[in-house]
């Protein structure tokens, strides 16, 4: 195992699990899940050694899955977006609604 | 074909959901009855599979041959069929109540048709929760669970971008706790297998690793436990149909305690382990925590929001026995988590009749005098809420005095104390809705009187708490005994004295 690597893929797994609870735009929000999800992609490089078929196995079912739940946050996203007018408008009329 | 019955429970939802999502586009009413049928054909399937399971034992089945920890293996224990007996009834029920307030809520055509599939989908990805034993597998079904439940908020509610978004990234984000401490595991393993990684968690001895990926792996529940906590998902409640939340308050989220069961104990719990003293506080913590949700419940004046608080708060019961360990409490646990699952979705049901849209109030006055008006509906109220207080037959009640026994067992003071004490509220709030159904001058803002048919499935959830409870004996002989840990299979089951008869 690379230290450096492991300690990089820890980092991204926290600055995105923080990102997912503290950032208010859905946008940053969908950025930290997937920072969260390369962190765990990077732990799953560091902990499967090479040359085992499931490292690949793995690792794309990992994208896969990341890329589908991106999709369906980012078009859930843009359609709340186009729901409320413009996504700061929405934001602004949530708040000032009771 | 019967050796491969535990495959061909799991494919029939899936299969089923291309099917009816195809049928859709050229009749609703074809579709609507396919979705009935496919989630039926599991229960026929399952009703072939149980003499073999109650007679042979735990059905462990190989994906194509492959043998684990290489292949992905699926066992079916009595408990886990039981339990998937319920998911697909309380789906059924749920699916109903999806046409009744389609009709009411004016839904599209085409959307009703989207949700049956979208019920099949989620069902399966349930059923492969209970049943897969590989870690990657529970993760994957996990994230189809979130995406599909994001799909079907936006079904029953176009407005509900945000709530589907909200659902989608918190639980996603949970899946990913999963993942993390699965991957924990198998940077120390070598295995995702969940019977492999006991046995290679007892060679290597790494206690530390298996605490850390226990808090990972506990962690990612927290979501689905907390939801729909009117604290955190107030908006969702109050948007979302009743029958929905029910769902995932009554059964997503019961699911994934059996999960968290099965991961504590059957992967983690390696002999020799113990538990430090910090952890041990902070079980005792959570539980507590979950617990006083029912304070919460009792203050609340609307019977939507009690519900729900009442929803996640039961799940501190299970929780109380997963903690004490103890055979009395692991029976405790199994036997609420069946009983919760109906008494919970029939509370978010009968909220449903206060106020079948969303966006109505359900101010818990307009109860007032119903039992004089109509008997039944009220019947079922008491039995849920008996069940959840633990009074005698309904299945709650047993589960309360296992844990009760648990307890006492293990002489865990703080525990009865705080047992005892929720059970003196819930008393009091039992009896309070209990009057005010029965004795309680009649309200002028009473609920709608309904056609029996929209009624029935609170019938039938009411039925199925009370059958819990009279053939208890059975349930926990035949289901819940056999799904505990093998250590514990030689001691004695914890018995019913004061009823007259021994359960062993």
């Amino acid at each position: 195992m690379n230290n450096f690597l492991t300690v990089f893929a820890l980092l991204l797994c926290v600055a995105g699990f923080h990102g997912i609870f503290f950032y208010g735009d859905p946008a940053k929000k969908i950025a930290a899940w997937v920072f969260l999800q390369a962190g765990l992609l990077l732990f799953l490089f560091q902990a499967v050694p090479p040359g085992i078929p499931l490292r690949p196995v793995l690792a794309v079912e990992i994208l896969g899955v990341t890329l589908a739940v991106a999709g369906s946050l980012a078009l859930l996203a843009h359609k709340k977006g186009r729901l409320y007018g413009t996504r700061k408008a929405g934001w602004a009329a949530k708040r000032q609604s009771p | 074909m019967s050796v491969h019955l535990p495959i061909l429970l799991l494919l029939a939802p899936f299969t089923g959901a291309w099917l009816v999502f195809g049928v859709g586009f050229f009749s609703q009413r074809f579709s609507r009855w396919a979705t009935y049928f496919f989630l039926f054909l599991p229960l026929l399937l399952a009703w072939e599979a149980f003499p073999k399971i109650l007679a042979r034992g735990p059905w462990h089945y190989s994906l194509g041959g492959w043998a684990p920890p290489w292949g992905i293996e699926l066992l079916v224990t009595p408990f886990s069929l039981l339990l998937a007996c319920f998911v697909l009834g309380i789906a059924a029920i749920a699916f109903y109540q999806l046409g009744n307030f389609g009709a009411m809520a004016k839904l599209e055509p085409s959307r009703e048709a989207l949700g049956g599939p979208l019920f099949l989908l989620l069902t399966g990805s349930l059923l492969a929760l209970l049943w897969a034993r590989d870690g990657f597998t529970l993760y994957l079904f996990l994230e189809i669970i979130f995406l599909v439940g994001a799909g079907l908020i936006l079904c029953v509610n176009w407005q509900g971008w945000w709530e589907g978004f909200c659902f989608l990234l918190a639980g996603s984000a949970g899946a990913s706790l999963l993942l993390a401490g699965f991957l924990f595991l198998y940077a120390s393993t070598g295995t995702l297998h969940l019977d492999d990684l006991l046995a290679q968690l007892f060679i290597t001895k790494n206690v530390s690793l298996a605490l850390a990926a226990g808090l990972l792996l506990t962690a990612a529940w927290g979501f689905l436990f907390l939801f729909p906590t009117p604290l955190l998902y107030e908006r969702f409640l109050r948007e979302a149909p009743h029958f929905l939340s029910g769902f995932f308050s009554g059964v997503l989220a019961r699911v994934g305690v059996y999960v968290l069961f099965l991961i504590l104990f059957f992967v983690l719990n390696v002999p020799g382990l113990t538990t430090p003293g910090w952890l041990e506080t902070g079980e005792h913590l959570l539980v507590f925590a979950f617990l006083a949700g029912f304070f919460l419940a009792a203050r609340q004046k609307d019977f939507l929001l009690c519900a729900a608080y009442l929803g996640a708060a039961q799940l501190g019961f299970i929780l109380l026995g997963f903690v004490l360990g103890n055979k009395s409490g692991l029976a405790g646990s199994l036997m609420e988590l069946l009983s919760q699952m109906p008494a919970t979705m029939g509370l978010f049901l009968a909220a449903g009749l206060l106020g079948p849209k969303p966006g109505d109030s359900q101010p818990l006055s307009r109860w007032a005098g119903v039992g004089r008006r109509d008997f039944p509906v009220a019947l079922c109220l008491v039995i849920f809420s008996f069940s959840i207080l633990g009074v005698p037959p309904t299945g709650g009640f047993f589960g309360k005095f296992y844990l009760f026994q648990g307890a006492l067992d293990k002489k865990d003071w703080f525990f009865l104390a705080g047992l005892g004490l929720v059970l003196l509220l819930n008393l009091a709030s039992a009896a309070r809705l209990t009057w005010l159904l029965f004795e309680h001058p009649q309200s002028s803002q009473s609920p709608v009187l309904l056609a029996p048919k929209a009624k029935a499935p609170l019938y039938l959830l009411a039925g199925a708490v009370l059958v819990l409870g009279l053939f208890h004996e059975s349930v926990l002989k035949d289901y819940i005994e056999p799904a505990l840990p093998k250590a514990f299979l030689k001691t004695p089951a914890p018995n019913v004295p004061f009823l007259g008869r021994e359960v062993e």
